[in-house]
């Protein structure tokens, strides 16, 4: 993680600056980032189903 | 052949101003538009605080935020704007390595009487220092307004303007100084970033607003005898998460005001830059600052199913971004902010088992988070340039670890010990019988709900 290029200064010309640019951080970070949406979802069903099964 | 070369010249040179002159005119117009947009933060926090407060409190509450804004507006014109100019070096007020502060350069620009008034007013010559400072009176505002809601229904009116005014002209500016300015000693000696002003504008207001609640003490029903904590719900949920959106819409002029204008001075050339002049750009806040909304929600949800957490935190999964908007990928956003969603009620459990009354989580909401979130980056993103040039300071866990405590300092310490002299003067705190009466009806000349809150009538037909 960090700044993307060899050299720590900002030049013209640079493209893309996120952390981890041009590496297999950014497909790391989104498929975290769709685990937590799916998982919230999981987590969100079985909350519901639960509360449902109160008010029969 | 040398008439049609200097015809050509002339040409040129006319294009080259008229376009330098667009430039500057959409950079007056760009800051002039964040201003409206971050007075839709103030809506916010006004609809935010009112819905929190029971019936008895709502316009008390709402005159409070409103006069925060009224006041706060004039104290960063008289006194606000030279502090941000003045203090970036630290306290001896000298010269920063970029010229652009100190005393004297202040003194120069920034103050509304002498030859520095002629920066202070309309000047046809100036078409950049009045939007600019209207940005910046509008981040300070909005530290008032953060403080406002903690402190609702039992703190009283004057004494509360006043600590708006320290908070709004002074702390957060001279965090702002220390911490965002291109002579910053913080980001010139740390390598702090802190773009969207996690900890310098919502942790310093955070813990302002801690100082000041443990001399203002817990409304009168909020503990009970062994410690436990009682709920006071607001007495409309509805409009208090309606709020909190409004907040949300507002957030996107605030950071839209963080940015430098491509072509001014500061700027990443014809690119935009943040404020430290290193390059972004307003795709970059789009991505990050969508991604931390949604994150924030979820994160939320999770833990609480409550409307008003979940809204809180959106606003909290902006904040834990906020210090790297400019340059994270927006998938880490929304993880960052999928954290700090699921802290934040368990981090306002803690602040109300330390016997906090902080009647809307804003403790929480900017200060923890904001300090998490200035944390985050030091982990995350280090390494970055903090500033232009070769051998610029970089960022790093160490630099935002300074850079946190720093803001807490200055947040706690201005907030303690001013209304700590409030409370010995006696304009702190309501009297017991006037709480338990409602502060609308001691001292507001009108009624919230006049006919009640009651069913609506039946439609005809």
């Amino acid at each position: 993680m960090g700044f993307p290029f060899d050299k720590a200064e900002w030049v013209d010309g640079m493209e893309a600056i996120f952390p981890g640019a041009g590496s297999s951080m950014p497909g790391t970070w989104t498929v975290i980032a769709i685990v937590i949406c799916i998982g919230a979802l999981l987590i969100g069903q079985k909350s519901e189903t639960a509360k449902y099964k109160k008010h029969k | 052949m040398e008439d049609q070369l200097a015809e050509l010249a002339a040409q040129v040179a006319a294009i080259e101003a008229k376009g330098n002159m667009t430039n500057t005119m959409f950079a007056e117009a760009y800051y002039y538009i964040t201003i409206p947009l971050m007075i839709i933060i103030h809506a916010g926090f006004l609809a935010y605080e009112m819905g929190a407060s029971r019936a008895k409190n709502a316009l008390s509450s709402g005159v409070k935020n409103i006069l925060a804004f009224a006041f706060v507006t004039p104290a960063f014109y008289f006194f606000g704007w030279w502090v941000y100019w003045a203090f970036p070096t630290g306290f001896p007020l000298s010269a920063g390595p970029n010229g652009i502060s100190g005393a004297e350069y202040a003194a120069s620009i920034a103050l509304g009487w002498g030859e520095s008034s002629a920066y202070m007013g309309p000047n046809l010559a100036d078409q950049i220092d009045g939007v600019f400072w209207g940005a910046f009176t509008l981040f300070a505002a909005t530290t008032a307004s953060i403080m406002s809601g903690a402190v609702i229904e039992r703190i009283q009116t004057v004494g509360f303007v006043i600590l708006a005014i320290i908070l709004g002209g002074f702390s957060w500016t001279l965090a702002a100084a220390w911490g965002w300015h291109a002579d910053g000693w913080m980001v010139i000696n740390w390598g702090v970033h802190d773009f969207g002003a996690a900890g310098l504008v919502h942790a310093v207001a955070a813990f302002f607003t801690l100082g000041v609640l443990i001399n203002l003490g817990p409304r009168i029903g909020k503990f009970n005898a062994d410690g436990s904590a009682n709920d006071i719900p607001g007495h409309n949920l509805p409009f208090t998460a309606t709020g909190l959106m409004l907040i949300i819409v507002g957030f996107w002029g605030f950071l839209m005001a963080c940015l430098v204008v491509g072509g001014e001075a500061w700027s990443w050339g014809a690119n935009f830059a943040n404020i430290y002049g290193t390059p972004t750009n307003l795709g970059a806040l789009t991505f990050n600052i969508l991604m931390s909304i949604a994150g924030g929600i979820i994160g939320a949800w999770i833990m609480t199913r409550d409307p008003f957490w979940m809204m809180s935190g959106a606003l909290a999964g902006i904040i834990s971004c906020a210090s790297g908007l400019d340059i994270y990928f927006p998938a880490m956003s929304l993880t960052i902010a999928f954290g700090a969603g699921v802290l934040l009620k368990p981090a306002a459990n803690v602040i109300e088992k330390m016997g906090i009354d902080d009647a809307v989580g804003a403790v929480t909401v900017h200060g923890t988070i904001g300090i998490y979130g200035m944390l985050v980056l030091g982990i995350v993103a280090s390494g970055y340039p903090a500033a232009l040039g070769e051998g610029a300071p970089v960022t790093s866990f160490t630099g935002q670890l300074v850079g946190a405590v720093v803001f807490i300092a200055i947040g706690l310490i201005t907030g303690y010990v001013s209304s700590l002299i409030l409370k010995m003067a006696g304009m702190l705190r309501v009297p017991e019988a006037a709480e338990i009466a409602g502060l609308d009806t001691v001292k507001v000349p009108a009624q919230a709900y006049p006919e009640g809150i009651a069913v609506s009538p039946p439609a005809s037909n």
